[in-house]
This record gives C-alpha cells, sequence and structure tokens, in this order.
C-alpha cells in the first residue's frame, strides 16, 4: 500500500486528550499538603499568609527539605534558600476556604475549619501519603516556626 | 475395582448401664442403614469415619468428633440416662487381597491411637483369637508420611500414592487423606450444599477441590504441569548458563580490546546457533577485523622486523629512515593525543548527560508519587463527609478545570484526569529508563576507547624513545625500534591467541547450553496447551455425558440440561460457564450431588480408564425430604448397580419404610433396618 498517497476515507482526526499537569498545580495536592502543615507545623493549627507562603515553599520542595535545617544535610546547606512566594498558594487557599476546609480568622490568620480538621486527621492516619512530606515535618516541634525564624527563612540568611 | 470395602462396622460401649453396642455388616454395592430420625445413623456413619482417623476432613476441630450418644451419656431402652465409661469403635476392612480390622478407642487419650489387626475380622478380635495388634498414631505431625502414622499405613493397604500439592505458603505437601475423602463422604447437614462443600481447607492446600477431583479421576493434567515446570526451569538454566558464558566471552574480547560480533545472540532464540567461526573483532584503524586476521596480519609485520633485524648487513639508510619514521610517530602522537581529549570531553558530556537523565527520573519518581498520594486523596475526599468536586467551583459551581492555573475554559487548556496523568508519567518514566540504559551502554563503550586510545598512546611513545635511542647507536647494532616493535606484536599475538583458545572453550559451554535450551523447548512443545492429555480429554467427557444422563435419571427441571458443561479448570459441572451451586432449587441441587459423586465412582467403568477413586460412596440422609420419591427410587436402583463394578455405597436413612421397601424390590442390596434405637444394650 502506498501510504504517502493514500487518503483515509474516513479523514484523519485527532482527539485532543488534554494537558498533563504537575501534581503540585492540582487544587487537592496543594490544599492537602497546607492542611497537614497547619496541622503539623503551626500552633493553634493557624498561621498568616506569609507564613503559610513560607513554610509551604519549603516542604514542597525536595531541594529545600536537604538545605534545611542546616545540621540535617552538611553538604546542601551550602545551597541558598529561595523561598517563593507563589500566587497559587494563596488560589489553593482560596478555593479551600471555597470548600469549607480553611476559614480566615478575625485577624486574616487561615486557621482549619472541622471539616478541615476531619480531612487532616485522615490524611495524617494514612501512611501510604505525604510520607516524604510527614517525614520532613515530623522533625520540628509546632513551636519552631515562630516568626523570627519565617524570616531568616525568607531572608535566605540561615546562620 | 474397589481400594477399600468396608465390611463391618462394630460398636462396643460401656456404660454405667452395661455393655450396649451394635454389629453392622456391609457388602459389596449398595447398603442401606434405615432407622427413624435421632435412632443413631448418623452416629454409626461417623463411627466409620472416625475409626478411619479421617474426622480431618470435617474440619480442623482436634477433639473426638464422635456424638455425644458415644462420648458422654446414651439413652437406655426405658427413657433414663446411662453415663458411658468408653466407646470403642471397630472397622473391618477389605483392600481386595487383604483383611485387616481396625479398633479406635473415644477416650481422648487414646484416640490419638488406633490399632491394627492384619489378616483378622472383627469376631475374631472381640473375641481375643486375632493375631497381636500393632499400634499407629493419628492426627500428629506425620501421620501421612511416617512410617507409624495410621495413614501411612492406610494408603498403604489402599494401595495409593499421595501426590504433592502446592500450598499458600509456596511449601509443598502431599494431598492428604482427609482432603482426598472428601469426595467420597457427604455428610448430612453441610455436606448436601454443593458438591466438596466441606473440604479441609485449614491445610492451607492451594485449589484444594481442583486437586481432589484431579487425583481422584487420575488426570494426568497434574504430571504435565510439573514436567512443564521442570522443563522451564531447565530452560531458564541453560538460559543463565548462555549469559554466563556470553558475559566472559565478551570480557575475554574486552581484555584484548576486542568485542564480540553482535552475529552471536544475546539471548537463546529459537533459531540461535553456535557457529565454528569465531566471534572475537577488533577494530583497527576503524574497521572491523577478526581476531584471526589481525593475528594473521601480525604475523606478517613480525617476520617482516626479524629478517630486517637478523640482517647483519650495514644499513646506510638507517638513519634516514629513522628520521621518516620519528617524523610519521610525532605526527602519530599528536594526532592520537587529539582524538583522546576529543573522547575526553565526549566521556564528560556523556556523564553529565547521565547525571540529568537520573535527575529527570528522579522527578518523574517524585511526580508519579504526589500523584498516587493524590488518588489516595481523591478517595478519602469523596467520602460521605467531604464530596470534593474539583470540576465545579465551591461558590458558584460553574464548571472548572481541575488545575491552580489559568480557569479559562477550552479544549487547549483542558487537563488529564488523574488516571491518565499517571499513565503519562509512567509512559515518561519508562522513556526515561530506557534512555538512560541506553547512554550508560554508550559511556561505557567511550571509556573503553578511551582506554584502549591511551594504551595505545603510550605504545606510539616508546617506539618514539626507541626511534631517539636509535638514532644515537652504532649504526651496525639492529635497531633498537624494531626490537621493541618485535616484542610489543609479540605479545599482542600472544594474547589475541590466548583470547581465541578461551573463546573455544566458551563455546562448548555455550553450544552445551543451547542443545539444553532446545531440548527443553521441543519438549515443552510437546505438552498440549491444555495441558489435558488424551485420556484427560476422554474422562472429562464420559463424566460430562454420564453426569447429563444420572441428572436426567433423577428427574433435574431447573435448567436445560445441554447447557451443562464440565469445566476444564475446576471439573466441576458448570451451567452456561458458572458453577452451578447457586443456580438450582434445594432439590435439584441435591440431585447434582448424586448425579456428579455416582459419575466420579463409576467413570472407571464407563472409560474403562483407571481411577484413584477409592471406590466408596458414604451418603448420609441424601434426600432429607427434598427431591421427590421417585427420583430418589431412581437414585437406589442406579446405586444397587454399583455391586456388578466392585464398588460399595453406603447410605444412611430416614426414608419412609415401606417406600424404601418398594425402591429396593428386585435389588441385590443390604437393607439394614432398625425399629429402635440401633446402639442397644448387649446381652
Amino acid at each position: 500500500m502506498d501510504i504517502f498517497n493514500s487518503i483515509p476515507k474516513k479523514g484523519i482526526t485527532f482527539n485532543h486528550r488534554g494537558a498533563p499537569l504537575d501534581p503540585d498545580l492540582r487544587p487537592l495536592w496543594r490544599i492537602s499538603l497546607i492542611l497537614i502543615i497547619l496541622k503539623k507545623l503551626c500552633s493553634g493549627q493557624k498561621a498568616n499568609s506569609k507564613k503559610v507562603q513560607a513554610l509551604y515553599s519549603l516542604v514542597s520542595s525536595e531541594k529545600k527539605r536537604n538545605a534545611y535545617p542546616v545540621s540535617n544535610n552538611a553538604l546542601a546547606s551550602t545551597k541558598p534558600i529561595n523561598i517563593h512566594f507563589d500566587p497559587l498558594v494563596d488560589r489553593a487557599v482560596d478555593m479551600g476556604i471555597g470548600y469549607d476546609l480553611f476559614k480566615l480568622d478575625d485577624s486574616k490568620r487561615v486557621c482549619l475549619t472541622d471539616k478541615g480538621e476531619n480531612f487532616s486527621k485522615k490524611i495524617e492516619a494514612d501512611s501510604h501519603i505525604f510520607t516524604v512530606e510527614k517525614d520532613y515535618m515530623s522533625q520540628f516541634k509546632k513551636s519552631h516556626f515562630t516568626d523570627k525564624v519565617i524570616n531568616t527563612l525568607i531572608a535566605g540568611d540561615l546562620l | 475395582m474397589s481400594k477399600l470395602i468396608i465390611e463391618q462396622l462394630s460398636i462396643r460401649t460401656r456404660t454405667s448401664d452395661g455393655l450396649y453396642g451394635v454389629d453392622i455388616p456391609f457388602q459389596d454395592g449398595l447398603n442401606v442403614i434405615h432407622a427413624e430420625n435421632t435412632h443413631g445413623k448418623s452416629t454409626c456413619m461417623q463411627s466409620i469415619i472416625f475409626a478411619l482417623g479421617l474426622e480431618g476432613s470435617l474440619g480442623p476441630s482436634r477433639k473426638v468428633p464422635l456424638k455425644t450418644a458415644l462420648t458422654s451419656q446414651l439413652r437406655t431402652s426405658n427413657g433414663s440416662m446411662a453415663q458411658i465409661i468408653e466407646s470403642k469403635i471397630y472397622l473391618q476392612l477389605h483392600n481386595g487381597v487383604n483383611r485387616i480390622t481396625i479398633f479406635r478407642s473415644s477416650i481422648e487419650e487414646k484416640a490419638k491411637l488406633v490399632s491394627v489387626f492384619n489378616s483378622s475380622t472383627i469376631e475374631q478380635v472381640l473375641s481375643n483369637r486375632s493375631s497381636a495388634s500393632k499400634d499407629y498414631f493419628l492426627r500428629d505431625e506425620g501421620s501421612a508420611t511416617r512410617e507409624r502414622g495410621f495413614h501411612h499405613f492406610l494408603t498403604g493397604f489402599m494401595n495409593i500414592s499421595l501426590p504433592e500439592v502446592m500450598k499458600f505458603n509456596g511449601s509443598e505437601c502431599p494431598l492428604y487423606l482427609e482432603a482426598i475423602f472428601s469426595i467420597n463422604y457427604v455428610e448430612q447437614t453441610r455436606g448436601w450444599g454443593g458438591i466438596l462443600n466441606i473440604l479441609p481447607t485449614y491445610l492451607g492446600i492451594k485449589d484444594l477441590s481442583t486437586r481432589i477431583i484431579e487425583h481422584t479421576l487420575g488426570l494426568e493434567v497434574q504430571e504435565y504441569a510439573q514436567k512443564k515446570q521442570a522443563l522451564n526451569q531447565k530452560k531458564k538454566d541453560a538460559e543463565r548458563k548462555w549469559a554466563i558464558a556470553l558475559d566472559n566471552l565478551i570480557s575475554i574480547a574486552g581484555s584484548s580490546k576486542g568485542f564480540v560480533s553482535n552475529e552471536l545472540d544475546e539471548k537463546i532464540v529459537k533459531n540461535t546457533v553456535v557457529s565454528e567461526k569465531s566471534y572475537l573483532y577488533l577494530l583497527v584503524n576503524d574497521e572491523k577485523s577478526s581476531f584471526q586476521d589481525r593475528i594473521n596480519y601480525l604475523k606478517s609485520e613480525l617476520e617482516l622486523i626479524s629478517s630486517r633485524v637478523n640482517s647483519s648487513q650495514v644499513n646506510t639508510e638507517k638513519v634516514n629512515e629513522l628520521e621518516t619514521q620519528l617524523s610519521k610517530y610525532s605526527n602519530l602522537l599528536s594526532e592520537q593525543e587529539k582524538a583522546i581529549s576529543i573522547l575526553v570531553s565526549d566521556l564528560d558530556t556523556s556523564e553529565n548527560y547521565i547525571d540529568s537523565i537520573e535527575l529527570r527520573i528522579h522527578d518523574v519518581k517524585d511526580s508519579l508519587r504526589r500523584y498516587k498520594d493524590l488518588v489516595r486523596l481523591e478517595s478519602i475526599g469523596s467520602e460521605e463527609e467531604f464530596r470534593f468536586d474539583f470540576n465545579s467551583c465551591p461558590t458558584c459551581h460553574s464548571d472548572i478545570d481541575d488545575s491552580l492555573l489559568s480557569q479559562a475554559k477550552n479544549n487547549q487548556t483542558k487537563v488529564l484526569g488523574l488516571e491518565d496523568n499517571i499513565k503519562y508519567l509512567e509512559k515518561q518514566k519508562e522513556a526515561f529508563d530506557a534512555l538512560l540504559l541506553g547512554e550508560i551502554k554508550n559511556t561505557s563503550l567511550k571509556q573503553a576507547r578511551l582506554t584502549e586510545g591511551k594504551s595505545k598512546l603510550a605504545e606510539t611513545r616508546t617506539l618514539i624513545r626507541a626511534i631517539k635511542d636509535s638514532l644515537i647507536d652504532s649504526p651496525r647494532a639492529p635497531s633498537r625500534v624494531d626490537i621493541k616493535k618485535e616484542l610489543i606484536i609479540e605479545s599482542e599475538i600472544d594474547k589475541l591467541e590466548t583470547a581465541m583458545n578461551d573463546e573455544h572453550k566458551l563455546k562448548e559451554k555455550l553450544t552445551s547450553a543451547l542443545v539444553e535450551w532446545k531440548l527443553a523447548s521441543s519438549g515443552l512443545n510437546a505438552i498440549p496447551h491444555s495441558g489435558l492429555s488424551q485420556n484427560d480429554w476422554k474422562k472429562l467427557k464420559a463424566l460430562k455425558t454420564s453426569f447429563i444422563n444420572n441428572l436426567e435419571q433423577f428427574g433435574y427441571s431447573s435448567n436445560s440440561l445441554s447447557d451443562f458443561e464440565i469445566s476444564q479448570t475446576s471439573y466441576k459441572p458448570t451451567l452456561n460457564e458458572i458453577d452451578i451451586n447457586a443456580e438450582a432449587s434445594a432439590s435439584d441441587n441435591i440431585r447434582v450431588i448424586w448425579s456428579y459423586l455416582y459419575s466420579v465412582l463409576t467413570l472407571d467403568h464407563t472409560t474403562k480408564l483407571s481411577t484413584n477413586h477409592l471406590g466408596l460412596l458414604i451418603m448420609d440422609e441424601p434426600r432429607q425430604q427434598e427431591a421427590k420419591n421417585e427420583s430418589f427410587t431412581n437414585f437406589i436402583s442406579k446405586a444397587a448397580n454399583v455391586k456388578d463394578m466392585g464398588k460399595q455405597i453406603i447410605i444412611g436413612t430416614s426414608e419412609k419404610y415401606t417406600d424404601l421397601l418398594e425402591a429396593l424390590v428386585g435389588k441385590d442390596t443390604n437393607l439394614q433396618h432398625f425399629e429402635s434405637d440401633i446402639i442397644k444394650k448387649l446381652s
């Protein structure tokens, strides 16, 4: 068969199946991670927007996890931590509010609703999800990330 | 021919009210024990199982499985209760050649032993006229395998062998008698729930009912399966042998800077051959040359040089010649140095490339991990209390994409679903893995070339040094360059020749691996695809015909008979390819069990092919008021026919006596009718 010159009878059609997407661009993934960040790293399970941004940026990235805390991996610590402020984190928080997982308190801090609390408990109880992130977070106390620590993180000034 | 015939059951029970008991003789063919309910029929049936030590067929319990009528208290003729001290169960067995009597006590401590009286009847044993008995143990580990185990003895007596079967934990064990006997005994209550309804599943044997039927029908399929496994193992061994020999050959080629031609297959396939010629090649000036060609070339070179070295003539041209050579080798040196520096930077690039591929694979793996989290999260999120829907806005409920990025809704930005995205990532990982593998191979090749280049460079340097030395030598002396060259060539020839010798030895191994592989392969081809031999097919076909005929005679009506098949995997009857247990009415279910067990029992007679059936069928209450009387009559008359086949059926029933008598008219059967309690006071 001369495939270069033959024309299919029904014509050629292409189906667009959709574009692949990084997992951290999926609302559910990002909202869930923020949920457990609030649950495990923030006292009172609430945090201001700056803290949420900084901690999300830290916990979600393998490089940054390796670089902080310094004692964890002396070699990696020479690399500076570059904390991003990501508008998509704000978007995830907004969506989370829409799904009734987060709420904003009087001083505009993000906190967990009852539904959010229940969902975060389920995530914590499941030993198969967020294994790496949960392991990482469990080495810090809730009181570790004070405003001062967050500020030094953002400034990239680890020592 | 029956492997086990029960000739008599005797029970002797010592009670506070004196000695009770019963003697029930059995014969070939149909035996019917008839008594009203609660008169002790089932007690007698279970006593047979108990005496044979086969209570394990019914379950894992280690307690004495006898009814209380034989273990704690017994109803006396005047209605009061007598305490039981000990019940003794005697069973007289025949295997077609020998007669034995076995005895087992109901007392917990003694129940682990079975006494066997060789060539004795129960009568002789009870009157102490028998030969001495020998005790065998039961229910402890090894009862089936150790010499003093009763089931080891019993399998020997019945002249059967227990096939090895696979357990769930991967180990092997014999198909114990407890398992085999499930097809010979139908218990009164649970037994009528379906074909092989009660199985000793606690034994942990894989596909237990299939293995039991396979063994009973004497199918060769198991043998074939084992053969297949062995042949596959052989094939794998041969493949491993081939791979090891090939690896050795590659390392031999590598040590003399050569390679193995791709004419030699990496893995054995159907048309793989090991030819006489050498598979060793090396690159000379970027051209492929076999080891043998190279040796020949080097040898002629060597001859040339040695003739020059040995000639005593003073070569006046020597200095000129040396100088030309010097400039030639100096050029070569600079070329080689250049080539090596290119190779080094090339190698560096490759190594960086490998690092970057590894990084990408790492990232893809991390994304995959996150996607698997997402799937899990989604399933938690879809639970009753949460019910997230990421495809619609939580506030205004308009459609949105499952993405944090721009929400413009058109076909171009449509996002893959989770499962599709995972598939996409997995494909990506596969692609990167393949890329990595190729690049690693590439890099190691480059490394080999670099080492080779370096050694050639060193060679050139030595030659240049030698030329320089020769230039200041006396003109009469033989050229140092020639001598050096001679040495280099000699050592190369030596290396190549050793490699070829080694190749010869390895080729023998390759050939033997190939022969083994082909033998195993043709053996595998000879095994029929379904695993069933011709005789197996005959048996299954006959089983189906006989099963359907019987069903018809017993009045099965739930489904059309032509829809029945015998499954080639479970060997049980199926209806439109599903198991029939749940399909039929209760009475038809009983007809199915009758038909199937009867067909299995008589299969050797219908096919004239031998089976491993013990030739014995014990059924407790085979009607239970479910099936119609005429069906039962048909079944009884069929069952009576087995006498001519040398088989035995024992039935316990509480059917209306007059009906039973009518059914048995003109049949050669052994009817044991009891008006009152079967176990009575003995005078």
